[in-house]
């Protein structure tokens, strides 16, 4: 998984977007022309100092949120051509989410946060490939308890469960282990990195954690709404030391 | 502390509002009362003076008891010269008034005023003292003349020199109209709602008072000393003549007033305070949930210093702004609702006179009351949770106010509690009203603090128990109709309060068997109902709409105006029921239709609310003591168990959106139930209601096919005012026809005559009692038909078991002129609801009220003469009283069944405010809820849940939140109204009816209200922007 070969398909890209928060004197460019790509496949992570823009990005890629100035693409869609129900369809349908904390509805058990995209969607989900992911995060015994009963790091599970469930395009993951002990974050990880490997998954995670970022293929940094640098392979001391300079 | 109060409510405008909206809709229908209560007891107050305030001195035969108009013994001319024989006597004026002459008018229309009586009068020559004034024409002179009123001039087709037919007590008659009149007042009619006939005191005396006399006489005095005057009057009168002062007789017309008018405005105030507990019920839920979401923020204020007496005053500080600006805007709009309600009444001649609105003092001290008095109160108790916020609440994620359980003091709690016990006895033994009530709330306050201590796990049902205590009570003790019926009250009164006790656990398992199926369909069918209803109404509207504007271009003129306004308002009306219908069969879509669940599920509720029907009349044979239905709970009771058994084993997934609607319905439940709770109330009263009017319909209908038995009936027209009664010459009429077999005539007093064996008065009626065997039975137990003379009497059971009467007994009997009647028991009979408890013969009758009238009469025909036939004989001369309803048994029926069911649209309709609040209140608390859940939202919208979806998903909420209530109000109303039934009298309700397809239909209605309560809390959950809501928190 060393190279990045012209043979990877991408599967979102980012091309020249701008996002703009307010006018005149108290105008903010969160994004100033950012172009990225994600190739399928791949683990990438986004970072960046507070106020990079890296959330920003993340949120208009998934449809979240809306760009100011030009287009962010998942697969061949163009994310500013869709309507506010195509992009909660996009959503439900190829995109996978784990944010921070708040990952589950807490009125849900836990294999009903699972399928609740599809559900919504009105599709059966498929119970083979749902076991495999229940049984790759070892939440197997767990299923039909609610969120409340179980703890932080089980939770992120299950909302990594979740992303995985209705097989994406893409994973988007907002710090998901930022509210983790480093025992239950370091575990999450490597479920991320085994979704990468075994299942084929594309994910892309913003943190500002060195030692989390270094379990991507490819990290890329941005600074004052632009992309600055990237790193492929990176250890948590490339990432540390590319960090130090952007400060 | 102040400035943070102004600070959430500046900031969150909306909310505040919100809160207001409750008690200001509480305020306006009291302060409404008031108003139009106070200017109605102005008005006919006004009458009062008007009536006798010009009257210096009157005689009249003395009355003991007994209505006057009736029981009045005329005076004759003999008094006339008496009274002229005394020195100084002026203006000696006899005078007739008496209810029941009736103008016809040209277009053959008998002038019955919808309210108030008919009048008829003789005209006054003698008195110095005009209390008549001709507008137009001259007064009546001669046996062939009648003046009018000038409103019952105005009223009918009616022109001055033209001939008319009068229908008097002594029969109708044709009279040459020679003028009309204003009354008491020579610059306009003073009458309100009456309608006035005059003749000349001769024809009066003829036509009106059968010849016998009049029923008083005025007269002046002349010279210095009117008293001395008055003393050599009083001198000469004979025994049971009696002179009376013209303030005396103010006096008399004016309690009489205000006893009419004081029952009219308990009976609005009785809506008013239902209206008033569910708004305190919506208050302390939104209270609640306030301070639940504002905890974090009042734990800061604790930690960065606040004592928690400030936290408690900063909350109470906010409740008293909400008090006092709904109390501003409620009694604006109060007064608007007042004048509203006079011109409705108005529209029925009925109601204060002119544009008299007055504004007492008293009126904005009880809208005070209300407004501030029921915020405060409600808020009192979160308030004081608030206290016990930790400081450490600030810091805490998932901080809740905790529930104080007091500590167990066993000694406390025992004293406590009998003292309560005895606190209620005193009140039930007592057996007025305010005392059953009053004291009986005490109690259950004190037994729910007394139990608490005593045995705390059980204080949660210790004010359930307490009501189902009164209920038991009300049920075994006979204490009277009114405090039996004031125990049922209070019963009802604390189970609501039980209930809302208990109602959080209710609210999971039941909210969790709502949110189902049945649901769906139910909204699913009745939305499309009320689509369909609204579809057609907005069109209506439109056609109005359009109608008006084609008014206003070709005759523009305040007419016109208000026209189009009032269609104007119509067309958004109808829109919403659109809307609202429309919503409601999107989110039936909520569960996605599957064959195979709906089939089942469809199969399942129709096993389920049948056996449900089953178990509920099994409860309502236990209450009413059937005992033979009572089966039907073990029959219904297993079906029911394995109905809830099957429905979770109902195949197919339920969606995610509808579990979630249902899981939020129950994940608060002392919220959910709270909010429930309000409806539950509004629904529980119209479910009372309901069973009350339904038996009572039933009871009427059981009595006409069993034991009524006569071919026609003749009765008075006329729904709301007294019923007029009419010339006894029609029966004599009637009985000379061919067709007809014989005819019975019914008389009936309040208060004729007094029993001299234990000195009570009594009512009674009078009739032709050997003819009437033949036309009605009131089941005689025993009856002697050789005894029926002037001199019979027939009994009811009750009181011949209580006096040791039996056929034969004698026993003697004053009437109100103090004379004296032996009478024989005839007959004792054990159903009361044909002629109340007593009746007499009606030769008797006629000797001791010379000038009573029939009430009512029933016709027998001959054999062989069928309906059409008898109707044409009977009409050649009912035709000459248009007052009357000449009807067959059926016909009859179905006229006093179609009267019950108006009496209960009225009562619904006031109801209905409180149902309103209550929606209100749904709203409220759904709004209150979605914003809480901001941040789950946004996840789900996240990971994809649309906009529509989740729209459904919080109507569904409503619409679960909404049925709870109305399961548990239905079920209590048809209790309240089970034992109501039972412990009302015999002769007014005996058969327990259910009306289960009406109380279907509210539990529907209530479903679909839910769904329009949850339309402005489901939009703004849906149009969250997911980001910020994500972010939120």
């Amino acid at each position: 998984m060393s190279d990045a070969t012209v043979t990877l398909t991408t599967a979102a890209r980012a091309v020249g977007a701008t996002k703009i928060y307010g006018e005149g004197d108290t105008e903010v460019r969160a994004l100033d022309g950012v172009d990225a790509h994600f190739e399928q496949a791949r683990f990438t992570a986004i970072m960046g100092p507070s106020g990079s823009g890296k959330s920003t990005l993340m949120h208009c890629l998934a449809g979240l949120d809306t760009l100011s100035g030009g287009q962010v693409f998942i697969g061949h869609t163009d994310l500013s051509t869709l309507s506010e129900r195509d992009l909660t369809l996009l959503r439900r349908d190829k995109v996978g989410f784990v944010f921070q904390a708040f990952n589950l509805v807490p009125t849900l058990t836990a294999v009903e946060n699972i399928t609740l995209p599809m559900d919504l969607a009105g599709t059966e989900p498929d119970q083979a490939w749902l076991n495999q992911v229940i049984s790759t995060v070892g939440m197997q015994h767990r299923m039909n308890h609610l969120p409340s009963e179980l703890s932080g790091g089980q939770q992120q599970r299950v909302a990594v469960s979740r992303a995985l469930a209705s097989r994406p395009e893409i994973i988007f993951a907002d710090e998901p282990t930022g509210n983790l002990d480093s025992t239950s974050g370091n575990e999450i990880l490597h479920f991320m990195r085994d979704a990468v490997d075994d299942l084929g998954q594309t994910i892309v995670m913003v943190t500002h954690d060195p030692q989390a970022a270094a379990f991507a293929d490819r990290v890329i940094f941005l600074a004052d709404g632009k992309v600055v640098d990237e790193l492929l392979d990176p250890t948590a001391e490339q990432v540390l030391d590319e960090m130090k300079k952007l400060h | 502390m102040f400035k943070l109060i102004r600070r959430n409510i500046s900031g969150k405008p909306f909310r505040f509002l919100l809160t207001c909206s409750a008690v200001t809709l509480a305020v306006m229908f009291t302060v409404g009362v008031f108003v139009f209560t106070d200017s109605l007891r102005a008005t006919f107050g006004n009458i009062a003076e008007d009536i006798a305030g010009d009257t210096e001195y009157a005689v009249r035969s003395t009355v003991d008891f007994g209505q006057r108009e009736l029981v009045g013994v005329p005076l004759d001319d003999n008094i006339v010269e008496l009274l002229n024989g005394v020195d100084g006597v002026v203006g000696v004026q006899p005078q007739i008034v008496k209810v029941g002459s009736v103008p016809v008018d040209a277009d053959g229309d008998a002038q019955v005023p919808t309210t108030g009586p008919n009048l008829g009068v003789n005209w006054p020559d003698q008195s110095s003292i005009p209390s008549l004034f001709i507008q137009q024409g001259r007064p009546p002179q001669g046996p062939g003349e009648f003046t009018l009123d000038s409103d019952a001039f105005a009223a009918g087709k009616f022109t001055v020199g033209e001939t008319y037919q009068v229908i008097n007590p002594a029969g109708p008659g044709e009279f040459e109209l020679v003028g009309t009149f204003f009354w008491a007042s020579p610059d306009e009619n003073a009458l309100a709602g009456a309608k006035l006939v005059a003749f000349d005191t001769a024809t009066a005396r003829e036509v009106i008072n059968l010849g016998t006399g009049y029923d008083q006489i005025t007269f002046e005095t002349r010279g210095s000393d009117p008293e001395a005057i008055a003393e050599a009057v009083a001198g000469v009168l004979p025994e049971g003549v009696e002179l009376v002062t013209g303030e005396q007789l103010v006096e008399e017309q004016t309690e009489e007033f205000e006893g009419f008018i004081g029952d009219f405005q308990t009976f609005l105030l009785v809506f008013a305070s239902i209206i008033l507990a569910v708004s305190a019920f919506v208050i302390f839920n939104v209270f609640t949930i306030l301070i639940g979401q504002r905890i974090r923020e009042l734990g800061l204020l604790r930690a960065i210093g606040a004592s928690g007496r400030q936290v408690t005053s900063a909350l109470l500080g906010e409740a008293l702004l909400v008090g006092v600006f709904a109390t501003i805007a409620g009694t604006g709009l109060g007064i608007g609702f007042g004048v509203g309600l006079r011109w409705l009444l108005g529209q029925f001649d009925f109601g204060p006179s002119g544009n008299q609105l007055l504004l007492e003092p008293s009126t904005f001290v009880w809208g005070a009351v209300v407004g501030v008095g029921v915020t405060m109160a409600s808020a009192v108790a979160p308030a004081l949770r608030a206290r016990r916020i930790s400081p450490m609440a600030a810091l805490r994620e998932d901080a809740r106010l905790s529930r104080h359980v007091p500590e167990a003091n066993l000694v406390l709690g025992a004293l406590v509690t009998l003292a309560s016990w005895i606190v209620a006895a005193i009140g039930i033994a007592n057996g007025d009203w305010k005392l059953i009530i009053g004291l009986g709330l005490a109690a259950a306050v004190g037994n729910a603090f007394g139990l608490r201590r005593l045995v705390p796990k059980l204080g949660r049902y210790s004010t359930l128990g307490f009501g189902l205590v009164m209920l038991l009570l009300a049920l075994l003790l006979d204490l009277g109709i009114v405090a039996d019926l004031s125990l049922v009250g209070l019963a009802a009164l604390a189970i609501f309060l039980g209930v809302n006790n208990i109602s959080p656990i209710l609210a999971r398992p039941l909210s969790n068997y709502i949110g189902r199926w049945p649901l769906a369909i139910l909204l699913g069918v009745t939305g499309a109902a009320t689509a369909l209803a609204g579809g057609l109404a907005t069109l209506g509207a439109l056609y109005l709409v359009v109608r008006s504007l084609i008014n206003l271009v070709s005759d523009f003129d305040g007419a016109a105006v208000v026209g189009l306004a009032g269609s104007s308002v119509l067309v958004p009306l109808a829109l919403l029921v659109l809307v609202v219908g429309l919503r409601g069969v999107d989110t039936a879509f909520i569960m996605g239709w599957k064959f195979r669940s709906v089939a089942a599920s469809v199969v399942l509720f129709i096993f389920g609310a049948g056996s449900a029907v089953m178990v509920l009349y099994g409860l309502v044979a236990v209450v009413s003591t059937d005992w033979d239905s009572v089966v039907l709970i073990p029959m219904g009771a297993p079906v029911l168990a394995l109905v809830f058994w099957l429905s979770r084993k109902l195949p197919g997934r339920l969606k995610s959106n509808a579990r979630m609607a249902r899981e939020n319905a129950g994940r608060n439940p002392r919220r959910t139930a709270a909010a429930a709770a309000a409806l539950m109330i509004g629904l529980a009263l119209v479910s009372t209601a309901s069973v009350v009017a339904a038996s009572f319909k039933a009871t009427f209908a059981d009595l006409l096919e069993e034991s009524v038995t006569s071919d026609w009936f003749i009765s008075p027209r006329g729904q709301i005012g007294p019923n007029t009664p009419f010339s006894p010459n029609l029966a004599d009429d009637l009985e000379r026809l061919d067709e007809v077999e014989n005819v019975v005539r019914y008389r009936f007093a309040s208060e004729a005559y007094r029993t001299l064996f234990d000195d009570a008065v009594r009512d009674s009626s009078a009739t032709d009692m050997a003819t009437s065997l033949s036309h009605l039975d009131p089941d005689f137990v025993a009856l002697d038909e050789s005894l029926l003379n002037r001199n019979a009497i027939w009994i009811h059971e009750d009181m011949a078991e209580d006096n040791n009467f039996g056929l034969g007994s004698r026993f003697d009997i004053e009437f109100p002129d103090l004379s004296v009647e032996t009478v024989t028991v005839a007959g004792v009979f054990s159903d009361s609801s044909l002629f109340g408890n007593r009746v007499i013969s009606l030769e008797m009758w006629e000797d001791q009220f010379p000038t009573s009238q029939d009430q009512f009469i029933s016709v027998n025909v001959r054999s062989g003469i069928d309906e059409e036939r008898a109707r044409a004989a009977l009409a050649t001369y009912t035709d000459s009283y248009p007052t009357l309803n000449v009807e067959t048994q059926d016909e009859f029926q179905d006229r006093q069944a179609s009267q019950i069911d108006q009496a209960l649209i009225v009562i619904n309709v006031l109801v209905g405010v409180s149902v309103l609040i209550a929606l209100l209140g749904i709203a409220i608390t759904l709004a209150l809820s979605v914003f809480e859940r901001t941040r789950e939202l946004g996840l789900v919208r996240a990971v994809g849940m649309t906009t529509k979806q989740m729209l459904r998903m919080v109507l569904f909420e409503g619409a679960i939140i909404a049925g709870f209530g109305g399961v548990l109000g239905i079920l209590l109303g048809t209790l309240f109204g089970s034992v109501a039934v039972t412990v009302l009298p015999a002769d007014f309700i005996s058969a327990l009816e259910i009306p289960v397809s009406n109380l279907l239909l509210y539990l529907v209605a209530a479903a679909i209200a839910g769904i329009a309560a949850a339309i402005v809390p489901a939009r703004r959950a849906a149009r969250l922007n997911v980001l910020d809501a994500i972010a939120q928190g």
